[in-house]
């Protein structure tokens, strides 16, 4: 039968409207509208003919005659042979409009009806339309590709800028951290914890070389994972990514995990450096499922590593200052750090209408301390006051460490009564005893304290207060001073003293003075000792307490102990020359001169220059000296007298010792002092304290006689000798000349 | 058996229950002694161990070339055999076989047929070809197989074959092929004569009322008729049963006594409904049943039926030059269904063997049905198809 007009056209039709809305790719829709029309025309043959694309069915795969059927399409013929199917009937329907073509039927039997023929070409209009409309889909679909495309390496860039915004917020955070000087675990946890969230790792760790020259890391760091193993130390075999990035400096990485962070798949290790060294890795795994790290991700690594160095590096750099500009035995600023803060402070308050304070600090009976004890023992007190001087402080106060004995404290804010409380808060503090290495001390402090005042800078105010000190010192033992304008006269007085002095040398105005050593019993002088005075050409006679104390340690003090030794010598020699006393000559000693091997080779030349003997002299050592430096001249004191010097102790009494600071000495004399005590020592005391002096030499020496009744009483004590006081008054060489009888004196 | 030139074609048959022996004794048969054997085709019941059944069959044939399929029936010249085995052995110089199976029809049944037909060009050049075509019956979208035979062969090879039947115990079809049991196979024989070879179909179904239009349908399944639930429309239109609506059993004999018929341009062909889904109330079919297009329900009767497989015998010898050697039948086992169980089967054999009780036919009672020798379609339900081998 052949195809019906009507239903079973339109039908047909239908089927492929409806198949045509079922396919959306354009090349399937030519093979089902060929398989369609060949199915209802029950052709062998159809072809869909496009531009240069031919689909079709009823040719075996890849033989169809393309060209052929392209040629017959647009031949119009009505009949052809065609290769492998026979002489065929053909009908050709055109497809117009927006695409173009042929469709081509062939069918062995039966020639092609109107109906069919007319049915083609709807099909064929069909398909155009189909097609036509495929392709706008697919212009559609390709530019909304494009976009969704565009959209996505938008949304793609989109991300990237945000990690990138957040790394960069990230680094932020990290360089405020370190320009902060926040703690540095602070700073590095802070970096493994960016790249903990910024790397989207399962685990971000920082390890360190647990020294400069250690083969072992310790965690400083961890992010994502449990901190129980914080500051392990394990070997670098125990971290081999680490170690790996460590050796090559660079970058390294593993897709499949490492041992070293546990459960990780994708890690990679980054190099810290410290200034070009590398001293550790930053570490960063992901769990197995999670994308592999890309190169924004490794850039990432390399920026926090990056940042690590620098705060490790910064962190070296802020402990090295910290070290240089921190007293290393007590932790407290040095005297370089003191001043910078001062000048801060001062600046501060400037800014505020507000005064500093400063209190200058030096320990009294320290030194016998150190050399009794031992050095250890010394910088343990040294460290006790250190934190006892910061018990007293505020937060912001400063306690320094002015080298020695000597604190200094920064009170900002400070006017005079807040500095004075402090500085009696300290001086209780340093006054309660300290036990030292088992041993129960007691020292003091002298404070001087200072209060800043308008265009005063650093060095004025600590200036100041070390005046105040010094003043302090002067009144004695844990005394505190407020500077005065008038103390920095004094203190003027004192250096112009100073420059005086060496001038007085050269000048001759230094002259000698003797205190005869009178025999109680017989009123006999049986020594003199020789003291410096100066004959000042404004202030007249300056006895030598004003200023020996002033030059006792400066050349100029030397050269006046050597100028009044040649001096005394002189002076005895011309006296034995004369032949008016056999006396001998007592000459004080400071503790440095005891030691000084050139003084005591000055000391015995000065002898054999006068025609004097070693025996002629006696060097006087304050028992103070003794106590303080018992151990250091105790074998100097020896040796003096093994060249056949005598020495003497003096101030016996008076000045504060132990006993047992004695103990090490044998003196030839000692000199006991009766007025050096307040309230004057009752007859019994002295009694004690010259049997006291006895237990050392049986030759004792009263220093400055209150009275003569006292006479007697010393005597009866065993006390032979006296001086000072009622007995003389220091005289000169002249006058003194003229007051020796011609008889031996006390040797 | 008749022999023309060296060629030959024979046809056995056993009906013994032991699988085997009835494979043997079928081979025998088909063989009776003639070298040089080319191919064997096999059709047997499955409710036979088929495996057995390849045994004995290979033991009488050796390595000859070997396909066939389940059925639910097979039958030669001499009557229908109900659970037996038939073989059909073809030999002589003048034929040239080649075989092919390939499986996972059911995934992709296109690339299958074009994969399983692509032994048509190891064919010598010259003489005659056609493509024996048997497959899984129970697979959808048959007739993409057969498209993509067509993508392969093109409209110069004829196609011709049938749908294995399946089980009715496991509802398993079976493909056989060397000596392999198989499913969800296509199994494939290019084969080649020096004479030609004829093929005719014919079903004997009519149009019954108007026709009804396909509003909506997807890949083996029709939705809706005239825009109302398609299992409704069938149902009602037929004046089916009341069991029928709701026993997919009643409704599945029901179904294959009715088939639907869709236009062509050579006449209306049958199309099997295989079930119902009673849920969507849709029904459901292995054949291509288009959105859009229009289809009617059928009748027919042992009149017709018979007429139908006179005819394609008829175009099947036609194109041949002279008497044929022998004939494979795909009958579709819905109509013997319509043809019931008395005479109506042997009378149809009778028809497609030319009433000669000796002529060497072997057929089966198929779920489905190949034959195409000309134009582009080639897929029936409820036809006879018929391969007369000149």
């Amino acid at each position: 039968m052949s195809l019906a007009s009507g239903v079973g056209a339109t039908h047909l039709l239908a089927e492929f409207v409806a198949l045509m809305a079922s396919v959306s790719d354009e090349r399937r829709a030519m093979q089902v509208a060929a398989e369609h029309a060949a199915s209802a025309a029950e052709a062998e043959v159809c072809a869909v003919l496009r531009d240069g694309e031919v689909v079709s069915v009823g040719f075996p795969r890849r033989e169809c005659p393309a060209d052929l059927m392209r040629e017959l399409a647009q031949s119009g013929v009505r009949r052809a042979h065609l290769p492998g199917v026979g002489e065929c009937h053909l009908a050709v329907a055109t497809m117009s409009g927006e695409v173009s073509g042929h469709l081509l039927l062939a069918r062995l039997q039966d020639p092609f009806s109107p109906d069919e023929i007319s049915l083609l070409r709807a099909t064929a209009r069909v398909l155009s339309l189909s097609l036509t409309m495929m392709e706008t889909l697919a212009a559609e679909r390709r530019l909304r590709e494009h976009s969704d495309q565009q959209a996505a390496e938008n949304a793609r860039l989109l991300r990237e800028l945000e990690a990138r915004q957040a790394l960069v917020e990230a680094l932020r955070r990290i360089e405020a951290a370190i320009a902060r000087r926040d703690p540095l675990r602070e700073v590095l946890d802070t970096i493994t914890e960016a790249g903990h969230l910024l790397l989207h790792a399962q685990t971000s760790a920082l390890r360190l070389l647990a020294a400069p020259d250690s083969d072992d890391l310790r965690l400083a760091a961890v992010a994502g994972a449990t901190e129980t193993e914080l500051g392990r130390r394990v070997a670098r075999s125990a971290a081999p990514l680490t170690d790996a990035a460590m050796s090559h400096r660079r970058l390294v990485g593993v897709d499949d995990g490492s041992n070293e962070l546990p459960g990780t798949a994708a890690t990679m290790s980054c190099p810290v450096m410290e200034n070009d060294v590398v001293v550790g890795a930053l570490t960063i795994g992901r769990a197995s499922g999670q994308a592999p790290f890309t190169e924004g991700d490794r850039e990432a690594l390399l920026a926090l590593a990056d940042h690590a160095g620098m705060a490790v590096t910064d962190a070296a750099a802020v402990r090295a200052v910290h070290e240089a500009q921190l007293d290393p035995l007590t932790g407290l600023p040095n005297r370089a750090m003191f001043t910078g803060r001062l000048e801060q402070a001062l600046l501060d308050a400037h800014d505020r209408g507000e005064t500093a304070g400063v209190l200058f600090i030096d320990l009294d009976r320290f030194k016998p301390v150190n050399d009794s004890l031992g050095h250890a023992a010394g910088d343990a007190l040294l460290t006790e006051v250190a934190r006892r001087l910061r018990s007293c402080l505020r937060d912001g106060d400063t306690s320094s460490r002015l080298g020695g004995d000597e604190f200094a404290v920064l009170l900002p804010g400070a006017d005079v009564a807040d500095a004075v409380a402090v500085a009696e808060r300290v001086s209780g503090q340093i006054r309660s005893p300290f036990e030292v290495l088992g041993n129960l001390v007691h020292v003091s402090a002298s404070i001087g304290v200072a209060v800043s005042t308008a265009g005063q800078d650093a060095a004025q105010v600590l200036h100041d207060a070390d005046i105040a000190m010094y003043r302090a010192k002067k009144l004695g033992e844990g005394e505190t001073q407020v500077y005065v304008p008038e103390m920095h006269a004094d203190m003027l007085n004192r250096l112009q003293l100073e420059t005086d002095l060496s001038t007085a040398l050269v000048h001759r105005q230094l002259v000698t003075r003797y205190s005869p050593v009178i025999d109680l019993a017989s009123g006999s002088v049986a020594a003199v000792t020789v003291a410096p005075y100066w004959q000042h050409p404004q202030r007249g006679l300056l006895a030598p307490e004003e200023f020996l104390a002033l030059s006792a340690k400066t050349e100029v003090g030397g050269r006046i102990e050597r100028w009044l030794l040649a001096q005394g010598c002189r002076e005895l020699a011309a006296w034995r020359k004369a032949g008016g006393t056999t006396a001998g000559l007592h000459l004080r000693l400071e503790a440095h001169q005891l030691t000084d091997e050139r003084f005591r080779a000055a000391a015995q030349n000065v002898l054999g220059l006068n025609g004097l003997t070693p025996g002629d002299l006696t060097f006087e050592v304050s028992a103070q000296v003794l106590a303080d430096e018992a151990e250091k001249v105790s074998a100097h004191i020896a040796r003096w007298q093994r060249d056949g010097f005598k020495i003497a102790v003096r101030d016996f009494g008076s000045a504060p010792f132990a006993l047992a600071d004695l103990c090490g000495v044998a003196p030839d004399l000692v000199k006991i002092d009766l007025a050096g005590s307040t309230p004057a020592l009752p007859p019994e005391a002295r009694r004690r304290l010259i049997a006291a002096a006895r237990q050392f030499s049986d030759v004792v020496v009263a220093q400055v006689v209150g009275t003569k009744e006292q006479i007697p009483e010393l005597i009866a004590g065993g006390c032979r000798y006296g001086e000072g006081g009622v007995l003389s008054s220091p005289v000169s060489a002249a006058d003194l000349a003229r007051e020796f009888p011609a008889k031996d004196g006390q040797d | 058996m008749t022999q023309g030139d060296s060629r030959w074609m024979g046809v056995g048959s056993s009906a013994g229950p032991d699988g085997e022996k009835a494979g043997m004794r079928a081979a025998r048969a088909a063989l009776r002694d003639r070298g040089d054997s080319r191919l064997i085709v096999v059709f047997g019941n499955p409710r036979h161990d088929l495996t057995a059944v390849l045994r004995g069959i290979t033991k009488v044939t050796g390595d000859v070339p070997l396909v066939g399929c389940s059925t639910s029936g097979e039958f030669t010249a001499a009557g229908p055999i109900f659970d037996g085995v038939v073989v059909a052995a073809f030999g002589g110089s003048g034929f040239q076989f080649e075989t092919r199976a390939v499986e996972g029809i059911s995934r992709c049944p296109r690339e299958v047929g074009a994969e399983a037909t692509e032994s048509a060009a190891t064919l010598a050049e010259g003489g005659h070809t056609a493509m024996l075509m048997l497959m899984d019956g129970r697979v959808e979208r048959q007739e993409e197989v057969l498209r993509g035979a067509y993508d392969t062969l093109g409209a110069s090879v004829p196609l011709i074959g049938g749908c294995a039947a399946p089980s009715p115990v496991n509802d398993t079809a079976f493909l056989l092929h060397e000596g392999r049991v198989l499913t969800d196979s296509l199994v494939t024989v290019a084969m080649r004569s020096e004479a030609p070879f004829g093929i005719g179909v014919a079903h004997g179904y009519e149009p019954v009322g108007d026709p009804i239009l396909v509003t909506r349908s997807g890949p083996g399944r029709i939705l809706e008729l005239d825009d109302r639930p398609a299992l409704d429309v069938y149902l009602d239109r037929l004046g089916a049963s009341e069991e029928a609506y709701r026993d997919p059993q009643a409704f599945g004999l029901f179904a294959l006594a009715h088939p639907v018929c869709v236009d062509r341009r050579s006449g209306r062909e049958a199309r099997l409904i295989s079930g119902a889904d009673f849920a969507s109330r849709a029904l459901t079919s292995p054949a291509d049943i288009r959105e859009g297009g229009t289809v009617w329900l059928s009748s027919s009767s042992t009149g017709t039926l018979l007429d139908a497989a006179g005819s394609a015998r008829a175009d099947a010898v036609r194109s041949l030059t002279g008497e044929p050697l022998g004939m494979l039948a795909f009958d579709g086992v819905g109509r013997l269904m319509m043809l019931g169980s008395e005479s109506g089967p042997e009378n149809e054999i009778r028809r497609l063997s030319g009433g000669n009780a000796e002529f060497p036919i072997a057929g089966c009672y198929s779920a489905g049905e190949i034959a195409r020798s000309r134009g582009f379609n080639g897929f029936h339900n409820y036809a006879v198809a018929v391969l007369a081998v000149g």
